[in-house]
């Protein structure tokens, strides 16, 4: 087993549904999806902190959908992204129209190994090689046994998304 | 090849639990059900046998004391049972007694409220029907080295129930296929977490479970070294026909010699394979 195939499979990405897919799965009973532009000025960004009770990321830019039926608000889709150690996970959320969470759904996730790619030495072996140490394609899912991939941003997004949706619907 | 597989993935058992299908056979409609019915399951076995949440089956095992009848989930009696046998069997090496003593010392393991000073392990539980257990002394016990491996095969159960053929489940590196699709599978590599290490001689998964452990300093609490005076394994990986046996045969994996007849013989008596790295 040569170096290189130890880098081609340092990264991969999975990609489990769009973002029409989720938004069909989690409000199944819309028809139709308007996207709300959202902003917020630091008063409304302290609210959403600490409504969510967590830390809001410096570039929070989830992207929220008014679920329509019939003409009717009948519920919000947001979603957003979550960076963790090695991951980033891009996932999405519904909520019925009184702000109660219904579902979430993972869209992707990809992993990054930033630090250990940084270090020099561990890079250095591979200098010089090609072929198979090219990143993986999104849709080349590698199953990863012993990668134990933790889902506590994906909460502490939940909890901010959850958040955002209070403001909105408070704002009705 | 058109990849007619369909994905969906969730945040559940503390990681992410990926769902993918490769039924053509099924509508939408009856992959959608399955999946949700899946999800369901594994997010069931998460609320009963979670160490963090109050309500659990473990929490209010740890809140009982000695002499108390509970009625449990059938789901935890089950796992319960086979814990017993698996920490039998492997002569402590699997020891969920253990591990809820380590974590909840280091306040990792809210749901375990110690009430009794003099908790026990496994050994102090009689198992009196599928859904009752009697303590003989109070308890504390984490299901962590068994239960992701018992929620995959739960998962599995229910997509062959919606007429699945051809699955694979994935809690965060436990996971297993049905069917005849041939899946294919990287372990990580214990000790960078950016290697992914092709297993030699098992780059692919069909029709099987595999696991993955890996052993301190990563993941010091589920595998308590009892004989030896260091570490020798970093990383075990067992592939077995179900989860749950392979999720509990990594931790008993990651503490045994090199020989370790006992532990083959189990492996073999069990259809299942080893690969360790050190």
């Amino acid at each position: 087993m040569g170096m290189t195939s130890l880098m081609a499979e340092s990264v991969f990405a999975a990609v489990f549904m769009d973002i029409e897919q989720a938004q069909k799965v989690l409000c199944p009973s819309a028809d139709g999806f308007e996207l709300m532009p959202l902003s917020w000025d630091d008063n409304q960004l302290a609210t959403l902190a600490k409504l969510s009770d967590t830390r809001v990321p410096r570039h929070f830019n989830p992207k929220c959908w008014r679920a329509m039926a019939g003409g009717r608000a009948v519920g919000w889709v947001l979603s957003d992204r979550v960076a963790g150690k090695y991951d980033l996970i891009d996932y999405a959320a519904g909520f019925d129209a009184q702000g109660v969470a219904m579902g979430i759904e993972i869209l992707a996730y990809r992993e990054s190994h930033g630090a250990e790619i940084r270090q020099t030495g561990w890079r250095k072996q591979f200098v010089g090689k090609k072929g198979s140490a090219a990143m993986r394609f999104p849709d080349d899912i590698r199953n990863i046994s012993g990668a134990t991939l933790s889902c506590q941003h994906v909460t502490e997004g939940m909890q901010r998304l959850s958040a955002v949706v209070s403001l909105l619907t408070a704002g009705k | 090849m058109v990849d007619q597989t369909v994905r969906r993935a969730r945040p559940l058992l503390g990681t992410v639990v990926s769902i993918h299908l490769n039924d053509a056979a099924l509508t939408s409609a009856q992959r959608e059900a399955a999946f949700s019915a899946a999800f369901d399951g594994v997010a069931h076995i998460g609320r009963v046998m979670s160490a963090h949440a109050s309500d659990s089956d473990l929490a209010r095992l740890s809140q009982a004391t000695a002499g108390a009848v509970l009625t449990l989930d059938p789901h935890t009696v089950h796992v319960l049972q086979a814990a017993q046998y698996w920490q039998r069997v492997s002569h402590g090496a699997f020891n969920p007694g253990w591990a809820a003593t380590r974590l909840s010392a280091a306040g990792q393991r809210p749901g375990l409220t110690r009430l009794h000073p003099a908790s026990a392990g496994l050994h102090a539980l009689e198992v009196l029907s599928d859904t009752t257990v009697k303590l003989q002394h109070a308890i504390q016990l984490d299901l962590g080295g068994i239960a992701k491996g018992y929620a995959v095969d739960c998962a599995i159960t229910k997509l062959q129930q919606h007429g699945v053929v051809h699955a694979l489940v994935n809690a965060g590196g436990d996971m297993r296929a049905i069917g005849s699709t041939v899946w294919p599978v990287d372990v990580r590599h214990a000790q960078h977490h950016a290697m992914d290490v092709r297993l030699r001689g098992c780059p692919s998964l069909q029709h099987q479970a595999l696991a993955t452990s890996v052993a301190a300093p990563i993941n010091p609490e589920f595998v308590h070294v009892r004989r030896f005076p260091k570490q020798l394994w970093r990383s075990a990986t067992v592939q077995a026909p179900d989860c749950m046996t392979a999720d509990v045969l990594t931790k008993w994996a990651l503490q045994s010699t090199d020989l370790c007849p006992q532990l083959r013989s189990v492996l073999r008596a069990h259809q299942a394979r080893m690969w360790r790295s050190s």
